[in-house]
Formats: C-alpha cells, sequence, structure tokens
C-alpha cells in the first residue's frame, strides 16, 4: 500500500488559491462543497480534487433517518481564505487521513448533518454560503441541514468548479496521459475479444484487467454487439456487458467510463464487426464517426473555440450523409476533468446564444442552455476535451467513437489511441 | 434500575440515576416531584442570582435529599461533537460536544443540574473546559438565550454542578448544552461527563439522561 500521495501539497494550494479567486469574482466569502463515497464515485472528484480525500463507503448503506449519520458524505468548506476544512463523519481509523491535504480536518460524531449547523454557529458562519454538490446530498440530508441552519443563505452554484478545474496543470496533464494509456490498452483489449467473437462479459472483463493491472479504476464497462448496440448506445442497463457473444458480421462496440487514473475521469469508445471484415455499409459509418473526430481533433488548439469545432465537424458529418443514414448530430464532445465536463462542443453551428436561451422550455427537444455559455470561448493550452460522433444506418449498425486530447501550445495531444477497426 | 444516594457500593462520589437506553425515539420523561429547596438543598448551593458552582459528594449529609418518586416520563438525550485535527500529525484541535434536550413544551425552567455517569469518572484530564447552557423555543436554535457558561480549569467533567435562577425562571422548550475543550485536550468530554441533566420546572424535577450514539461505522 502506498503511503505517498499522487500530487504534493503544493499542487492542492494552487488549486485552494484558483477556488478563492473564482470566490472572489463571484462574490463568495464561503463555499461547502459536498462529495460522496468512493463506491458511488457521485462528485467525488471534487473532493478528492480539493483535498485528496476519498470517503471509503460503498455510499449503499441505508438511509439514517435517526441521527443522520451520512458517513459516506464528506463536505469541504472554504471560509476566510484559509486552508479548506475537511468536514467528514467517517471515523480516523478508518480513514488515511495523513493523506488528506487540508487546512484542518474536522470529525463529526455522529453526524456530519447535525454536526455542521453546530459549527456554523459556533464559528459565526452565516449570510451566504455557495453550495456545490446539491446534486448529491439526499433530500432527506438536505432538509435537516437546511432547517438547522436559518442564518445561511445557500445559494447553488453546481458549476463553480468547473473554472478552478478547467486548465489542468502539468502534473494533471500527466495524470491524464497516464489515464489516456490505461485506456487505450484496455479498450484495445475489450475490442479485440468483441472482433474475435467472445462474449460481451469476456470483453469487458479484458477491458477490466487492463484497467486494473495498470493500478486503474472505472465505473462502468460497456460492451455490447448487434441489434442491441444499433438500438442503444450504451450496453446491458444493469452492469453494461452480459454473456451473449457477437455472431460474425455483427457490429460490437465497446465504451470506458470512470476515474480511471487518480480520479480522472475518460470515456472513450470505438465500434467495430465481429470477425474484422465490414461490409461496405458498415464500413461508410465506421469511417464516418472515425473522420468526424479526426477533422475535430486536428483542428483543436489554442484560440478554436467550440463552435468552430461544431462547425468542423458538421461538415465531415456531412460527407457520411445518406438515404437513412443518421447522422445523430447530439454535440461532438466536451470538457473533462475529474467527471464529466459540461461545456460542449456542439453539433453544429447552434447560432446566437440569445436563440439558444430562447428555446428553453418551449421543446420536447430542449436544450440546456449552460451548455452552451462556452461556445464562444477560445480553448486554452492544458484544457482535457473529449471529442465524438455517432452515426446511426438503421438494419446497419450504429457506429460511436470517442477519444481525448489535452490542448497544447501549438495544437492538442492525443492522449486515447486505441486503434481504429475499419 | 435507579440509584438511591449514599449506596455503599458506590465508587463515584456522585453516583446518577442510571436509565434505560433501550428507548430510542421514545421520550419517556421522568418527573420527579421535588421543590426548588430540595433540589438545592441536593446540592448543598444556595444563594441569590445565577448561581454555577459544583456540588457536593453525595456522600456528604447535606446532598442527601430522599430519593426520587418513580419515573413518569423520561427523555434521552443524544450527544453529539465535532473535533478538529491536523492532517499531517493528528494532533487534536479544538474539541466541541453538545447535547440538546427536548422538554415537548414550553415549560418553566428553574434550575438544572448536571450528573456525571456512574461508570465513569473523568479524573486524569487536566484541561480547561467551556461549558454553556442555552434555551430557546426553537428547535434549531436560531434564537438562543443562554442561561449560563462557566470554565472548569481542571477538571474534564463538572461532576456537580448547578445553575438556578430565584428571580425569574427561564421558560423554553429546548436546553442545549455544549463544552469545548482547549488544546492539547485529547478525549470526549460531554460523554463522559455526564450520564444525566436535571431540570427543575414548576417544582417537578424532569431528567434526561445522556445517551452517546455509536461512532459512526459501516453499515453497507
Amino acid at each position: 500500500m502506498s503511503g505517498s500521495n499522487y500530487f504534493p501539497r503544493e499542487e492542492y494550494e494552487a488549486r485552494w488559491k484558483r477556488v478563492w479567486d473564482a470566490m472572489r469574482a463571484k462574490g463568495y466569502d464561503h463555499l461547502l462543497v459536498w462529495s460522496r463515497g468512493a463506491g458511488s464515485y457521485d462528485r467525488l472528484g471534487n473532493g478528492l480534487w480539493l483535498t485528496n480525500f476519498a470517503n471509503n463507503g460503498t455510499g449503499q448503506d441505508w438511509a439514517d433517518d435517526v441521527q443522520m449519520g451520512a458517513w459516506t458524505f464528506s463536505a469541504v468548506l472554504f471560509r476566510d481564505g484559509r486552508a479548506p476544512e475537511l468536514h467528514s463523519a467517517q471515523p480516523p481509523q478508518e480513514t488515511e487521513y495523513a493523506r488528506t491535504v487540508c487546512g484542518e480536518l474536522i470529525v463529526h460524531e455522529p453526524s456530519l448533518i447535525t454536526g455542521l449547523p453546530e459549527y456554523f454557529r459556533k464559528h459565526g458562519i452565516e449570510g451566504r454560503v455557495a453550495v456545490v454538490g446539491d446534486d448529491v446530498l439526499p433530500g432527506l440530508y438536505d432538509r435537516r441541514l437546511r432547517s438547522l441552519t436559518p442564518q445561511i443563505e445557500w445559494v447553488t452554484d453546481e458549476w463553480f468548479l468547473l473554472e478552478p478545474q478547467r486548465v489542468k496543470s502539468a502534473r494533471e496533464q500527466e495524470a491524464f496521459r497516464t489515464a489516456g494509456d490505461i485506456t487505450t490498452h484496455a479498450l484495445a483489449a475489450g475490442m479485440d475479444a468483441l472482433i474475435a467473437g467472445e462474449t460481451s462479459a469476456e470483453a469487458a472483463a479484458r477491458t477490466a484487467m487492463e484497467i486494473m493491472r495498470r493500478g486503474g479504476g472505472f465505473s462502468r464497462i460497456d460492451m455490447h454487439h448487434g441489434a442491441h448496440a444499433e438500438r442503444f448506445l450504451l450496453g446491458d442497463m444493469l452492469y453494461g456487458y452480459d454473456t451473449s457473444a457477437p455472431k460474425k458480421g455483427d457490429m460490437v462496440r465497446g465504451w470506458i467510463q470512470g476515474p480511471i487514473f487518480q480520479g480522472y475521469w475518460l470515456d472513450p469508445g470505438r465500434t467495430a464487426v465481429c470477425g474484422g471484415r465490414p461490409t461496405r455499409e458498415q464500413r461508410h459509418i465506421l469511417e464516418g464517426a472515425t473522420e468526424v473526430c479526426k477533422a475535430i481533433i486536428k483542428a483543436i488548439r489554442p484560440g478554436v473555440t467550440p463552435r468552430q469545432l461544431g462547425v468542423i465537424g458538421e461538415k465531415a458529418a456531412q460527407r457520411y450523409a445518406g438515404d437513412g443514414i443518421d447522422l445523430n448530430l447530439g454535440i461532438f464532445g466536451h470538457q473533462m476533468g475529474t467527471f464529466y465536463g459540461p461545456h460542449i462542443i456542439p453539433a453544429g453551428d447552434p447560432g446566437a446564444l440569445e436563440d439558444v436561451k430562447e428555446k428553453q422550455g418551449t421543446s420536447a427537444n430542449e436544450i440546456m442552455f449552460k451548455e452552451y455559455e462556452k461556445i464562444d470561448e477560445p480553448y486554452e493550452p492544458g484544457m482535457l476535451i473529449a471529442v465524438e460522433a455517432f452515426i446511426k444506418h438503421p438494419g446497419v449498425g450504429m457506429s460511436g467513437l470517442e477519444d481525448h486530447v489535452l490542448v497544447t501550445r501549438d495544437g492538442c495531444e492525443q492522449i486515447t489511441n486505441t486503434p481504429y477497426y475499419l | 434500575m435507579y440509584w438511591s444516594p449514599g449506596t455503599a457500593a458506590s465508587r463515584s462520589p456522585i453516583r446518577p440515576i442510571i436509565f434505560e437506553h433501550g428507548a430510542i425515539g421514545g421520550l419517556r420523561d421522568r418527573e420527579m416531584q421535588t421543590n426548588r429547596r430540595q433540589f438545592i438543598a441536593r446540592s448543598a448551593i444556595g444563594g441569590f442570582g445565577l448561581v454555577a458552582a459544583p456540588l457536593l459528594p453525595a456522600e456528604s449529609a447535606r446532598a442527601g435529599a430522599s430519593p426520587l418518586p418513580a419515573a413518569e416520563r423520561q427523555i434521552i438525550a443524544s450527544i453529539a461533537r465535532y473535533y478538529r485535527l491536523s492532517p499531517e500529525d493528528g494532533v487534536q484541535g479544538e474539541d466541541f460536544s453538545w447535547v440538546q434536550i427536548d422538554l415537548g413544551a414550553t415549560r418553566p425552567i428553574d434550575a438544572i443540574r448536571l450528573r456525571p455517569p456512574e461508570t465513569s469518572c473523568s479524573t486524569g484530564y487536566w484541561s480547561s473546559i467551556h461549558f454553556c447552557i442555552d434555551c430557546s423555543d426553537d428547535q434549531g436554535f436560531g434564537e438562543i438565550r443562554p442561561i449560563t457558561n462557566w470554565r472548569a480549569e481542571h477538571s474534564a467533567a463538572p461532576v456537580n454542578f448547578l445553575a438556578y435562577f430565584p428571580q425569574n425562571a427561564v421558560h423554553a422548550r429546548y436546553v442545549r448544552l455544549s463544552a469545548s475543550a482547549s488544546p492539547p485536550y485529547n478525549g470526549a468530554i460531554l460523554p463522559s461527563g455526564f450520564g444525566t441533566i436535571e431540570i427543575l420546572s414548576k417544582g417537578a424535577a424532569i431528567s434526561a439522561a445522556m445517551r452517546r450514539w455509536e461512532t459512526n461505522h459501516r453499515r453497507g
């Protein structure tokens, strides 16, 4: 068991500074960031990014409506410009607290939910408190917390940390390279299995082995084939794989999702044909998804905007349009960090942002305006971008592909390099 | 089983009233008919104004009030705590405990007595501890009325303590006792310091038993 941290303390101090800068910019005096345990990965990445703390609970223990134990949750509190406090109800004897990086650790017994209000009161914390993780803390606990903190005005700002996390440090980039290398090998192993006609479960197992033997982790591995893979983006709804095997000529698809290395999230994917001999129609959509991604990746460099990339991707996709072919133009990518970054590469030019905003609530195919907020913001070196494309041809299959790149000074560096299966 | 003052087998100077702790969530208050003279006599403390002073040991003749009547209701209150740790060296900083008692309705509070648990004697800790008693009609203590605060300089547990109010009784539904220790104190405060809190209210002594939850542990 390694006793040393991957990142040195100064890495975290630099992150805290970025958080304080962002707090000042938004006028926040206090910020509370919720995370849940490593077993569930519910926004675990935020707590990990800030303090290197991961609650070791499964996150699947029963709700505690008596003492409000909520022990698999933790919260990072920024206040008064000091090093952040990590609040946890995990017992010290179960915790490698020496590996956490924070100003102080505050252990609550028995409840973080009832303890925090007492702590706030005792330390004079009142007024506006920005909170990240409202989508993590269950209503049971949140209602109690709010009822016990009448002096607090909770300000939900779920995307607050995206800005401090946007540009990756040199050490983070190295972690992402490692994560990319892990998934490159793992996804290739899974795809080789599917192409060879092994079961989805076997393909997932080979993928998992490659991730785990390299010290990585994942939340989900999707391996599927045939009609299911044409209809559904991902594999078996429960596990992502089953014990069925593809037949020769079936389209097969593999996807990895999760905190691959040091909590950094990647989600690469590939499509191929079992037996390795695609038909002309199959090759058409395989090439289509590949060429869209290649065109976008080729254009990624500092200064380019997601909107521009969306136009490039759409133009590449149109070359593969045809009767019955669904170019499936959802998005062409998104930012990445300790989980999916919501700022997207649009599939094409969505028009004026005001028009996008007005579309909210006006149709069944509603657009989440906030995803588009940054489409005119130029990329900078150090950003991690996921590029993806899907093309569907009913009766033939669905081709999907996703890769990840780091923006560099003069272009980009592709960190996931699983082969294309054309 | 209930304590009878002066039990010879007692090793603790003041023995507590022991309640069954099994009735989680079911409040069975224990009201003991007494008057303030008796209530105070058991502490051998008198005087005017708000008083916070140590009680005498149970063996003292002046502390030997007659056994209390049988329980009618019992309140069980849970102790909570937080403490600060330095992640680098594990050195403990602030240690803060509190317990909140729900009297079920707004009631007059004439005096409050703290009693230690039977089995725990917090000797050996030599750190000053700051104790406060507050009350409120608001469960969230958004509005706080301080009753008293004091420092115990040389003991982790104020094993005998009485606060009473001869002029005007405080009226409140919720009573909260809190204690904070200064570093380098390294141990639980209230959990080892109290077994019961008795509240004298309009001639009735209401006892609240202290319960400490198990430390959080893995359940799944």
